[in-house]
């Protein structure tokens, strides 16, 4: 694995002020990946911050228990990594989609069409009663 | 994300401090939609603290745009950071939301 800068964790019901908890988690590890450029940390948290939105606004809880999203962060020389954890969601359909963007005056729609323009990587998967994204970005991509 | 509004005359100014994402982007179409409300239909909005938007903010700002329009006047935007400036053209929102350098610079020409 390439050198170690720094990690990061968020983990709370799958509500608005997670994102906002998540982007207060990267405000505090990014000092210590200074070496990373803006442009790479810029892309790589509006990816992630896309996909739990993604997660707060369509996810579904399986009945009788509480939507919850987990993010965690690993920030490396060589690699951005992300995996956010829908936590008791009901299984996903097929979302990644194409990559395509809605033409400029659509209101909805963006988000996982940016995230895959974002990132090198992004996959979902199921995994013990819960849908995992994960995403990475080689610093340096276009 | 919190906004202060001014009325410059011509325009009224508001300007966003935080982040535009899926927290604040209901609050800025609530605060346009009141200033719109109140006749004020030739909008700015200063960009210069924003320092983050994500797809949920790019939707607010098209749904003031179209409001603005509606009313028969315009929603423009200046002092875009690096990030806000980066997501525009990442999504060609550039297009339809040209940035202007100044608050005073946007509805300079007319």
């Amino acid at each position: 694995m390439t050198e170690f800068l720094a990690a990061g964790m968020v983990h709370g019901p799958a509500q608005p002020n997670v994102v906002d908890a998540l982007q207060d988690e990267f405000a505090r590890i990014w000092p210590r990946a200074s070496e990373i450029r803006p442009e790479d940390r810029m892309q790589f948290e509006l990816a992630v911050v896309e996909i739990a939105s993604n997660v707060v606004q369509h996810a579904h809880a399986t009945e009788g228990t509480v939507l919850e999203l987990a993010v965690e962060l690993e920030i490396r020389r060589h690699i951005l990594l992300a995996r956010l954890y829908e936590i008791n969601a009901e299984p996903l359909p097929e979302v990644l989609g194409d990559g395509q963007l809605p033409p400029p005056e659509a209101e909805h729609g963006r988000g996982l069409g940016m995230v895959r323009q974002l990132v090198t990587t992004v996959t979902c998967r199921r995994q013990h009663g819960s849908n995992v994204w994960t995403l990475s970005r080689t610093p340096g991509a276009p | 994300m919190n906004f202060e509004i001014v009325d410059r005359g011509g325009y009224t100014a508001l300007a966003g401090t935080g982040r535009l994402n899926m927290v604040s982007a209901p609050k800025l179409r609530d605060v346009v939609t009141e200033a719109i409300g109140q006749g004020h239909n030739r909008l700015v909005l200063d960009m210069a603290g924003t320092e983050f938007i994500d797809s949920s903010g790019l939707g607010a700002l098209v749904g003031c745009l179209k409001a603005a329009r509606q009313a028969g006047g315009d929603l423009r935007i200046a002092n875009v950071g690096s990030q806000v400036q980066m997501v525009l053209k990442l999504t060609s929102m550039d297009r339809i939301l040209t940035p202007y350098a100044s608050v005073d610079e946007a509805f300079g020409d007319d």
